[in-house]
């Protein structure tokens, strides 16, 4: 090691101070430090599983592109100050594509938490410091009855109160002085029959913000910026899911002044509603990177990659008797193929006995929930190898042979 | 990673031999060696100043400076993928086993510690009630605190439908007490105040009453062994950060306590769904690494740690000590962190400079150079090297050179 008088020397030796850069590789390198990283997982005893589902937030999420690790490598080592990062990070994901502004959230949770927080306080510091209490402020959401769906919960967590109609004609009814924000869930179009425009239109008639959750809807990543154009003026998506991006990270993009507002509402602001919603700056800067990266890859090749799981799968399970496989590929749902499996009766097993089998064996296989698939075995390959597609098909098989034996 | 791309991309030319060697000693032995070295500087691209950290693990300083061992086990977790439910009771069970405690969970930060551990004291095992937050009607939701103790983040005691009752004697505790009581709150923060009613009184009355009671003690680390002490003091929840004292991730905290409160907790929490903390994620990598970040901080002493930031401070006094009027004092804080601190003063006669001007002037220095603001250190020059890295000493001495010779 050098003496530290040489090094204050050679430092003092150069004209300017050094900036930063040398300072983290000399840092470094002036006192190595060689880690062994341990196997973590297996030293606390979780085990790796397979999944055939998707990336869900339960499962992990999705693989993050390696862009997006090392981005986040490096806003691990290199600090930056938190404002500074989040607003230079949403700058330049608004450039990106095409969104008067945004901000990175700690999910598409928190960017529906802190967009309806923003449509109640619309940047009133006296109402944004009272959340999650909204008496006396606009704390309406409507929302259409069949696009009620599990993360609605969120709207209610800031203190809003859902109120249902049933069609657009109903919608001009349900506005009142205390309609804070109009709902719209982009990815039902198989059960819904709603003209996008028309709900637009009617939310800028009268001059109530309309949020869109996409959360789900990408890839293909060229769908975010259609879904921007159709003029909502707030849309969330999820960043550790089809961006592949950070798990605990999301997007808010939309007008300026609602983005601001929603802001406002977030981390590090040390008595907003959503303080506990940290995000970290690896995730501002990851969740930046992820969107370069998805916008420049070539989702034709994955698309294909995933269509050759499934095709496998779907052949080596066509051959067992009494098997029917379909392969769907959803028009408005992140762009998919999945295969959808049903039996006939000489097994005596139904889907949900057979899910769970599959979670309980070794190793456990995750597949797509029941409730989100009409009760039927769903199976895709957004995740999956196809050593990994090999072992499910094989699995599978084996359940229904035994059922077959044991009925 | 980025130390090597740094140092090969910038600064090939002018460091010595021995630095390059020892770079590649460097070369990290882990998943991280499948990719590419990035040309990128993200920073220089955002158009970001950089800075030197020399006033301690703030959040909107991007908090704490993560071990080795924890930035180690983030990335080994970033490319694995299991399911959260299985990591998060795999590591909360093995905090619980180093701290003592009943049970631990992992949370996004100390304030969502907060705020799923009032949810979980309001609702108890109540599904129905969990999914009605932050309505509350019909649920518990009176949360006593200490009038002295209402501070900045006692906001996240709302967050889920909490109602603040302020309390000045232990009179006015047993007077607050109605069958809408929720919980007793109790701020401990790393200078003792002067309580009026002290922390073991308090937990007393909550016991007696049965009531639970939650301690804020998010800021009472260094060193990680304080959470070993703040559990054996049995309140029924308390609460850390992980990302300031704990040097674990920025957006992680813990919540430690009673086997069933945390178990409630869990509930009001992510991924499930239909929480009132679905928000609050944390990811794979923030549950190992705060894992880790604690487990290393109990094993490495605080002497080896204040060995480290004394000599970060000798290298700053080196650069600046032959300055004319300039007076230099490390400086042990009488808080339960005992951090150190660099103090630091100049004759005014010789040097012609206020101390908010000294502030500022650092931070509009190349680089920019941030010190402890003046209300947090009685009006005093305080510097802090705990988020300071090995060289960046020699870097803050020679700014500080250069400012005050400014001014001399």
């Amino acid at each position: 090691m050098l003496k530290n008088t040489s090094r204050r020397n050679f430092l003092r030796g150069l004209s300017v101070i050094s900036p930063l850069s040398y300072l983290s590789a000399n840092a470094a390198s002036i006192n190595p430090k060689i880690i062994k990283t341990p196997d973590y997982f297996k030293a606390l005893g979780v085990e790796s599983f397979i999944n055939a589902v998707g990336p869900y937030s339960s499962l992990g999420g999705a693989k993050m592109w390696p862009e997006v690790i090392e981005a986040m490598d490096y806003a691990i080592t290199n600090k930056a100050k938190m404002n500074d990062l989040h607003n230079a990070t949403g700058k330049r994901i608004a450039e990106m594509l095409g969104a008067e502004a945004a901000i990175v959230t700690s999910g598409a949770t928190g960017a529906i938490i802190q967009g309806t927080a923003g449509c109640m306080t619309m940047g009133d510091s006296i109402k944004n410091e009272r959340l999650p209490d909204t008496t006396g402020m606009k704390n309406e959401v409507i929302i259409l009855k069949n696009q009620r769906y599990l993360y609605d919960r969120s709207i209610r967590a800031p203190g809003a109160i859902l109120v249902e109609v049933n069609n657009l004609e109903e919608l001009p009814n349900a506005i009142n002085k205390k309609t804070a924000m109009l709902f719209y869930l982009l990815n039902r179009p198989d059960i819904e029959n709603i003209d996008i425009e028309t709900y637009i239109k009617i939310a800028k008639q009268y001059k109530i913000p309309i949020m869109c959750d996409a959360a789900t809807t990408v890839p293909p990543i060229k769908r975010m910026a259609a879904t921007i154009k159709y003029g909502f003026d707030l849309v969330c998506y999820s960043g550790g899911k089809g961006l592949r991006g950070p798990y605990s990270a999301g997007l808010l993009l939309g007008r300026k002044d609602l983005v601001e507002y929603a802001k406002q509402h977030g981390s590090p602001n040390h008595r907003a509603y959503g303080r506990s919603m940290k995000v970290a700056p690896e995730e501002y800067l990851g969740m930046m990177i992820a969107v370069e990266t998805s916008l420049k890859y070539n989702e034709k090749a994955e698309f294909n990659r995933q269509r050759k799981a499934v095709k496998f799968m779907q052949a080596q399970l066509a051959i067992i008797p009494g098997i029917t496989i379909t392969i769907n590929q959803p028009e408005f749902e992140a762009s998919e193929p999945y295969i959808e499996i049903q039996w006939d009766k000489r097994y005596q097993i139904t889907p949900k006995e057979l899910k769970e089998k599959l979670r309980h064996g070794t190793p456990s296989i995750e597949i797509r929930a029941l409730f989100l698939s009409q009760g039927n075995i769903h199976l895709t390959a957004v995740m999956l190898t196809m050593s990994e597609a090999q072992i499910v098909v094989q699995r599978i098989n084996t359940i229904l042979q035994k059922s077959l034996i044991e009925s | 990673m980025n130390f090597r791309r740094t140092l090969l991309k910038s600064f090939a030319g002018i460091l010595p031999i021995t630095l390059m060697a020892k770079s590649k000693l460097n070369a990290s032995p882990n998943v991280m060696e499948n990719i590419q070295l990035s040309k990128r500087d993200y920073y220089k691209e955002l158009n970001i100043t950089p800075f030197i950290n020399a006033a301690g693990a703030y959040s909107v300083f991007g908090g704490a400076r993560m071990r080795e061992e924890t930035i180690n086990a983030m990335r080994y977790a970033a490319t694995r993928k299991v399911k959260i439910n299985t990591l998060h009771d795999a590591v909360g069970e093995k905090i619980a086993k180093l701290t003592g405690a009943q049970a631990a969970m992992v949370t996004s930060g100390a304030t969502a510690s907060i705020v799923l551990g009032t949810a979980a004291c309001m609702t108890g095992a109540d599904e129905k009630k969990m999914q009605q937050l932050p309505d509350t009607t019909n649920i518990k939701n009176e949360i006593i605190i200490q009038k002295k103790h209402r501070y900045t983040y006692d906001k996240a005691l709302t967050i889920a439908g909490g109602k603040l009752i302020e309390v000045e004697s232990e009179a006015d505790i047993y007077k607050a007490i109605n069958k809408n009581t929720a919980m007793m709150f109790f701020l401990k923060p790393p200078t003792q105040i002067d309580d009026i009613i002290s922390a073991k009184r308090y937990l007393e009355i909550a016991n007696q009453m049965k009531i639970p009671c939650f301690c804020d003690a998010a800021t009472t680390t260094p060193p990680a062994s304080n959470v070993i002490a703040g559990v054996k003091e049995n309140f029924d929840l308390i609460c850390y950060s992980g990302g300031k004292g704990l040097r674990g991730p920025y957006s992680a905290g813990l919540l430690l306590g009673k086997t069933d409160l945390i178990s409630y907790a869990r509930k009001h929490s992510a991924p499930n769904d239909l929480s009132i903390g679905r928000g609050m994620k944390v990811s794979t990598e923030e549950y190992l690494g705060m894992l880790v970040a604690l487990e290393t901080g109990l094993t490495i002493s605080e002497q080896e740690d204040n060995n480290y930031k004394r000599i970060r401070f000798q290298n700053i006094i080196r650069q600046i000590s032959d300055i004319n009027g300039v007076k230099t004092k490390i400086y042990r804080s009488e808080s339960i962190t005992n951090e150190l601190y660099l103090d630091l003063d100049w004759d005014t006669n010789s040097i012609k400079l206020s101390k908010q001007s000294f502030i500022e002037a650092l931070r509009e220095s190349t680089p920019s150079v941030e010190v402890r603001l003046l209300r947090f250190s009685q009006g005093r020059i305080h510097l802090s090297a705990t988020v300071m890295n090995e060289g960046e000493d020699i870097v803050v001495g020679q700014v500080i050179r250069q400012v005050l010779e400014q001014y001399s």
